[in-house]
């Protein structure tokens, strides 16, 4: 899977799952932090969203250190390298 | 009921094959009746250190390790999804000389152990706000927690049929009391959630008929829609709620009540019972006492701390002549109390933690400079409002120190005073006159 399926991928998630994202452009650099109503609740729910899509488990210590959606990408490629 | 083993043994008898404990074991779904959960208590290894951590999740091991350490040795109950620095803070402060219910955390964590610890004490502490040299751990007794267990339980009684979905860590007293000991001491079967990644599929899994959470789990769950058609009762604790997040539950045939308690009660004060969710009956053994400024004062509580470990300045700020002063706000109209802010220097968040503000005030100026005039706000919607004069330009700053928080207490927002902040002539921010609106 290329970076730019996986990014794609990402995306459609944040999209659907986070308040405030839906009709934002979504790129590698668009901060995902707790502004636009995204609560850690919110936030776990959507890594779970992500992790079921790929089959990965990401490490629950580096998901607080996630800042932009490209953080999130480099996470999952190095999931899915292992 | 005085202890936790005392319950297990009087439920073992009455009980005996009746369900303590829904989990999963490698992938398989384990039932253990109340004759099982004691066989464990009971022929659990205790380790030669006086002072042990228990990585306090919603695990059996951390259940059957604390149960049979209380009464027998120092416990501190440590929540594993902590930051390692914050963990090894929490180690250093309480002398622990060993860990358990997490062999690789415990592994990594293990240089900063003392094994040379002599305590004499069998408290159970837990930790309240602040995360680092500035984190208070609260000294309570196996005796208090119950007592805790049975007052709320006197209000709030459950039916043995009932099953309890736990998925709040034990480590924070509200997990331990509300999640734990209030369903057990009911004789109740308390079906342990499976982290952090599985409570959105929890509920489909075990079907309980009653849940304590905190407001902001409550208000996802219910969102999505996530809850059992047998859910029948919510307990939310640790934290405000709002209203519309108590009627959307309410909208599915649940009902809600909402708990007042602190750390430093052992939990629950009092309780919301009837159609109004904030106006709360006060438990049996409390008197309440509604100061000149406001502040709740409780007396004749069974259920108090004994104090602030290593820190006496801070237990006798709290505790006077029997008397806890809570630094909430109140008042009470018709024998019920409704809370009505903080006079505390601690936000609270509603996913049931506190950030102590002098502490956080002092880590934003240490990126900031010694000149900023800023203060820290919290949101209608609990998020935290850094509100500066100067300097100015200070996003990426502010980016950067986010990093070191946990989402939920990390600065959403900035807005820029166009003056300099009200002060008091001490020099103190009167944060009443900020409006953010």
């Amino acid at each position: 899977m290329t970076r730019e399926e996986i990014t794609a991928k990402i995306a459609e998630i944040v999209r659907i799952n986070l308040p405030g994202y839906e009709d934002v452009p979504l790129e590698e650099n668009t901060r995902i932090n707790n502004e636009a109503g995204v609560d850690s609740m919110t936030f776990v729910y959507v890594m779970c969203k992500i992790e079921a899509q790929f089959g990965i488990s990401i490490p629950k210590r580096t998901w607080d250190k996630m800042l932009t959606l490209g953080d999130v990408v480099n996470a999952v490629e190095k999931e899915l390298a292992k | 009921m005085k202890r936790c083993h005392h319950l297990c043994q009087l439920l073992s008898e009455q009980s005996p094959e009746a369900t303590s404990l829904v989990f999963f074991a490698q992938g398989n779904k384990i039932h253990w009746s109340y004759k099982d959960l004691l066989k464990n208590i009971e022929d659990f290894p205790l380790p030669k250190a006086r002072c042990v951590g228990v990585f306090a999740s919603t695990t059996v091991e951390a259940i059957v390790s604390i149960f049979a350490l209380a009464g027998k040795r120092r416990i501190v109950l440590l929540d594993p999804d902590s930051e390692l620095s914050t963990l090894v803070a929490q180690i250093q402060k309480t002398h622990i000389g060993a860990l358990l219910g997490d062999d690789e955390l415990a592994a990594e964590l293990h240089e900063y152990l003392d094994a040379d610890t002599k305590c004499s004490d069998v408290d159970i502490l837990f930790f309240t706000s602040g995360t680092t040299s500035k984190a208070k751990a609260v000294m309570l007794s196996e005796e208090s927690l119950c007592a805790a267990a049975y007052n709320g339980g006197s209000l709030l009684p459950l039916r043995p049929e009932d099953t309890l979905l736990s998925v709040l860590p034990y480590s924070h007293v509200f997990g331990f009391v509300c999640a734990l000991l209030w369903p057990l001491s009911f004789g109740c079967a308390v079906c342990l959630g499976r982290g952090t990644r599985s409570i959105f599929f929890d509920f489909g899994e075990y079907h309980p008929t009653v849940a304590s959470l905190v407001p902001q789990m409550a208000g996802f769950l219910a969102a999505k829609k996530l809850f059992n058609p047998e859910l029948r009762l919510i307990l939310i604790g640790a934290g405000t709620c709002d209203s519309a997040v108590l009627n959307l539950i309410r909208s599915q045939g649940i009902q809600v009540s909402f708990g007042y308690g602190l750390t430093e009660t052992s939990s629950g004060v009092a309780l919301s019972l009837g159609v109004d969710p904030y106006a709360m009956s006060v438990c049996p053994d409390y008197q309440i006492e509604i100061a000149a400024d406001g502040e709740i004062i409780l007396h004749g509580g069974p259920t108090f701390m004994k104090g602030y470990y290593n820190d006496s300045e801070s237990t006798a700020n709290v505790l006077r002549d029997g008397a806890l002063y809570t630094g909430d706000l109140g008042r009470v109209e018709n024998g019920l109390l409704y809370i009505t802010g903080r006079k505390k220097e601690i936000l609270v968040f509603n996913d049931g933690t506190k950030l102590f503000l002098p502490e956080f005030e002092g880590d934003l100026r240490k990126i900031l400079g010694q000149d900023a005039d800023f203060a820290v706000l919290q949101g209608k919607d609990g998020s935290i409002i850094l509100y500066i004069h100067k300097p100015t330009g200070i996003e990426e700053q502010i980016e950067k120190f986010n990093l070191a928080y946990p989402r939920s207490h990390r600065v959403a927002k900035i807005i820029y005073a166009p003056s300099p902040l009200p002060r008091t002539k001490t020099g103190k921010v009167q944060r009443y006159l900020i409006t953010t609106d």
